[in-house]
């Protein structure tokens, strides 16, 4: 490897190493912990809602 | 309420049963290729018959028939509660349903007649090639024009894995099938030699990461919380391992071509990417496996949580797997032998399969409008069957594996190689009759599976289901940040 080759490399491992380190930072940014605690909870959401129907279907049909 | 939006659960249902009869298709097809190994006689000397040529059906059975249906009716159903609005663009989802399986029938009938582009996972010719891009575009307009009109402002995590594995899959499906048709029925595609090869492994290396790892996360991602009934255990080390797999994955696919005429620089590389890739894929399967951290309970009686917790197990292990087979002096055992098929089946079988069902069955009774599966027995039954089916395939093929690395590398003090390649195949003869008997299992726990959904999905036959309205207002009206109004 000729040395700009080397120069080019090394650049880009700094930059990919800072991007990875920036998501980290972003991600555990204080700011972030209330959207994020609120998106976690929208997998559970579907069952709440299930029961709602659950019941009315049941309605309808009788 | 006036203007009620109602969630599009049509299409979902409609991927939901196509994904449960191409799986029992795909793997009677793999059930079958297994039998001719053991007995050769089975092809009947019927070309169209002979392994060859359906074994290219085995995999583009259960991977794009089987597994693209149930990724595509889970990424429906999943973008539309995550981002509490309508699916957009009802006919054009309807058209991305009907012309996947139009493409899955197409690629199932013209293979095993020989009209094919024998590069392995994108066997099927030129016509069908622009049909699939065609559909693949429509799939992602209705996905991105979905996410666009969603009424929670945060994209869910699960949507980042569906929408990589939207683009990524276009992508390598473009590049990797451009070709030349010189016929209806016959192409060449613009590569050769080891060009040719790389970017064939690019593309098939990706298949398995963006369709088979990333898609599948993102049902992962989606069902598991859901599953397990708590939030995810963390959700900003997602984030970090979405963007750690989706950048290190494409970079791998060279350890596919290890001591052939590649460069042997971009084997290295290959083989660097496949180490560190273990990082992130270890971080999802920690992530899924600890969500069940405080509800292990649920475990004894809901079957598609063990689906699930066993699924990510064998994702740790599969991946792992992976890793070490990509270091030069590993392969040089594994390469060619059917220790990679073993591997395939771990992460095929293992991962995919059992992440898929697990969420199949999550995701069937609240589709179908039932309170829950028709038979819990049904799903406990499949879930012994898949999970024994699965360890007898895989610890088969670990034997037959190594026995044939062993025997084809060893050499006598002369230089000359001790064993034929006749004496390998007799020594694993035992090891193929029991990978068809595990096959066996699997494919009956896919039969118990669909008539389990068969009778699930009475009311639904019966057209005795309601719609389920989107939940508009939010339920929450504190929350951060706060929901987009409602659009009419």
């Amino acid at each position: 490897m000729s040395s700009t080759w080397g120069h080019v490399a090394g650049v880009i491992i700094v930059m990919m190493m800072t991007i990875f380190i920036g998501i980290w930072v972003w991600a555990w940014r204080k700011r972030h912990k209330p959207v994020f605690d609120r998106m976690a909870q929208l997998p559970l959401e579907d069952e709440d809602a299930d029961i709602e129907t659950r019941v009315n279907a049941k309605g309808d049909r009788s | 309420m006036p203007n009620t939006e109602y969630y599009n659960d049509k299409v979902v249902r409609q991927f939901l049963m196509a994904a449960a009869i191409w799986g029992i298709i795909g793997m009677a097809i793999g059930v079958y290729a297994a039998a001719e190994l053991m007995w050769p006689v089975f092809n009947f000397n019927i070309p169209w018959l002979t392994f060859s040529r359906i074994r290219p059906d085995h995999t583009f059975g259960v991977i794009f028939a089987f597994g693209g249906s149930a990724l595509m009716g889970t990424c429906y159903y999943v973008v539309q509660r995550t981002g509490h609005a309508r699916l957009a663009l009802d006919r054009l989802a309807g058209f991305t349903f009907w012309g996947w399986q139009l493409i899955c029938l197409l690629a199932m009938i013209t293979m095993p007649l020989g009209i094919t582009q024998s590069k392995e996972y994108a066997e099927p010719e030129w016509f069908i090639d622009i049909l699939i891009a065609v559909v693949w575009v429509s799939f992602g307009v209705v996905f991105f024009a979905s996410l666009a009109r969603r009424r929670i402002k945060h994209i869910y995590v699960a949507n980042w894995y569906y929408g990589a594995f939207i683009i990524a899959v276009g992508l390598l499906h473009i590049v990797n099938n451009l070709a030349l048709p010189v016929s209806m029925w016959k192409s060449y595609p613009i590569y050769s030699g080891v060009v040719d090869a790389m970017v064939q492994w690019w593309y098939g290396h990706n298949a398995v990461a963006f369709f088979l790892t990333a898609g599948f996360l993102g049902m992962m991602y989606y069902f598991v919380p859901r599953q397990a009934k708590q939030p995810l255990w963390s959700y900003r080390f997602s984030i970090v391992n979405f963007w750690a797999l989706i950048s290190v994955y494409m970079w791998a696919g060279s350890h596919h071509l290890m001591y052939t005429a590649l460069p042997d620089w971009v084997q290295s590389v290959g083989m660097a990417f496949s180490l560190i890739l273990l990082m992130p894929s270890w971080g999802s399967a920690a992530n899924g496996l600890l969500t069940f951290n405080g509800s292990w309970h649920r475990l004894k009686d809901d079957p598609a949580a063990k689906f699930m917790v066993m699924s990510l197990v064998f994702y740790a292990a599969a991946t792992f797997e992976g890793s070490m087979m990509a270091i030069k002096t590993v392969n040089s055992l594994s390469h060619y032998t059917d220790w990679t098929i073993a591997h395939v089946h771990s992460g095929a079988l293992g991962w995919v399969a059992m992440i898929t069902i697990g969420s199949l069955y999550a995701m069937a009774p609240r589709a179908l409008g039932r309170p829950a599966m028709y038979s819990h027995r049904g799903m406990e039954v499949h879930f012994w069957l898949h999970m024994l089916g699965t360890l007898m395939y895989i610890c088969s093929m670990w034997v037959a594996g190594v026995t044939e690395g062993l025997m084809w590398r060893a050499t006598q003090p002369d230089g000359s190689l001790t064993y034929a390649f006749l004496d390998s195949l007799i020594a694993i003869k035992p090891m193929y009759l029991i990978r068809w008997m595990g096959g066996l299992l699997i494919l009956s726990g896919m039969v118990v599976m669909a008539w389990n959904l068969w009778y699930t999905a009475a009311d639904a036959r019966a057209r005795l289901i309601k719609p389920i309205p989107v939940p508009v207002p939010e339920p929450e009206p504190l929350q951060v940040p706060a929901p987009l109004p409602a659009a009419g």
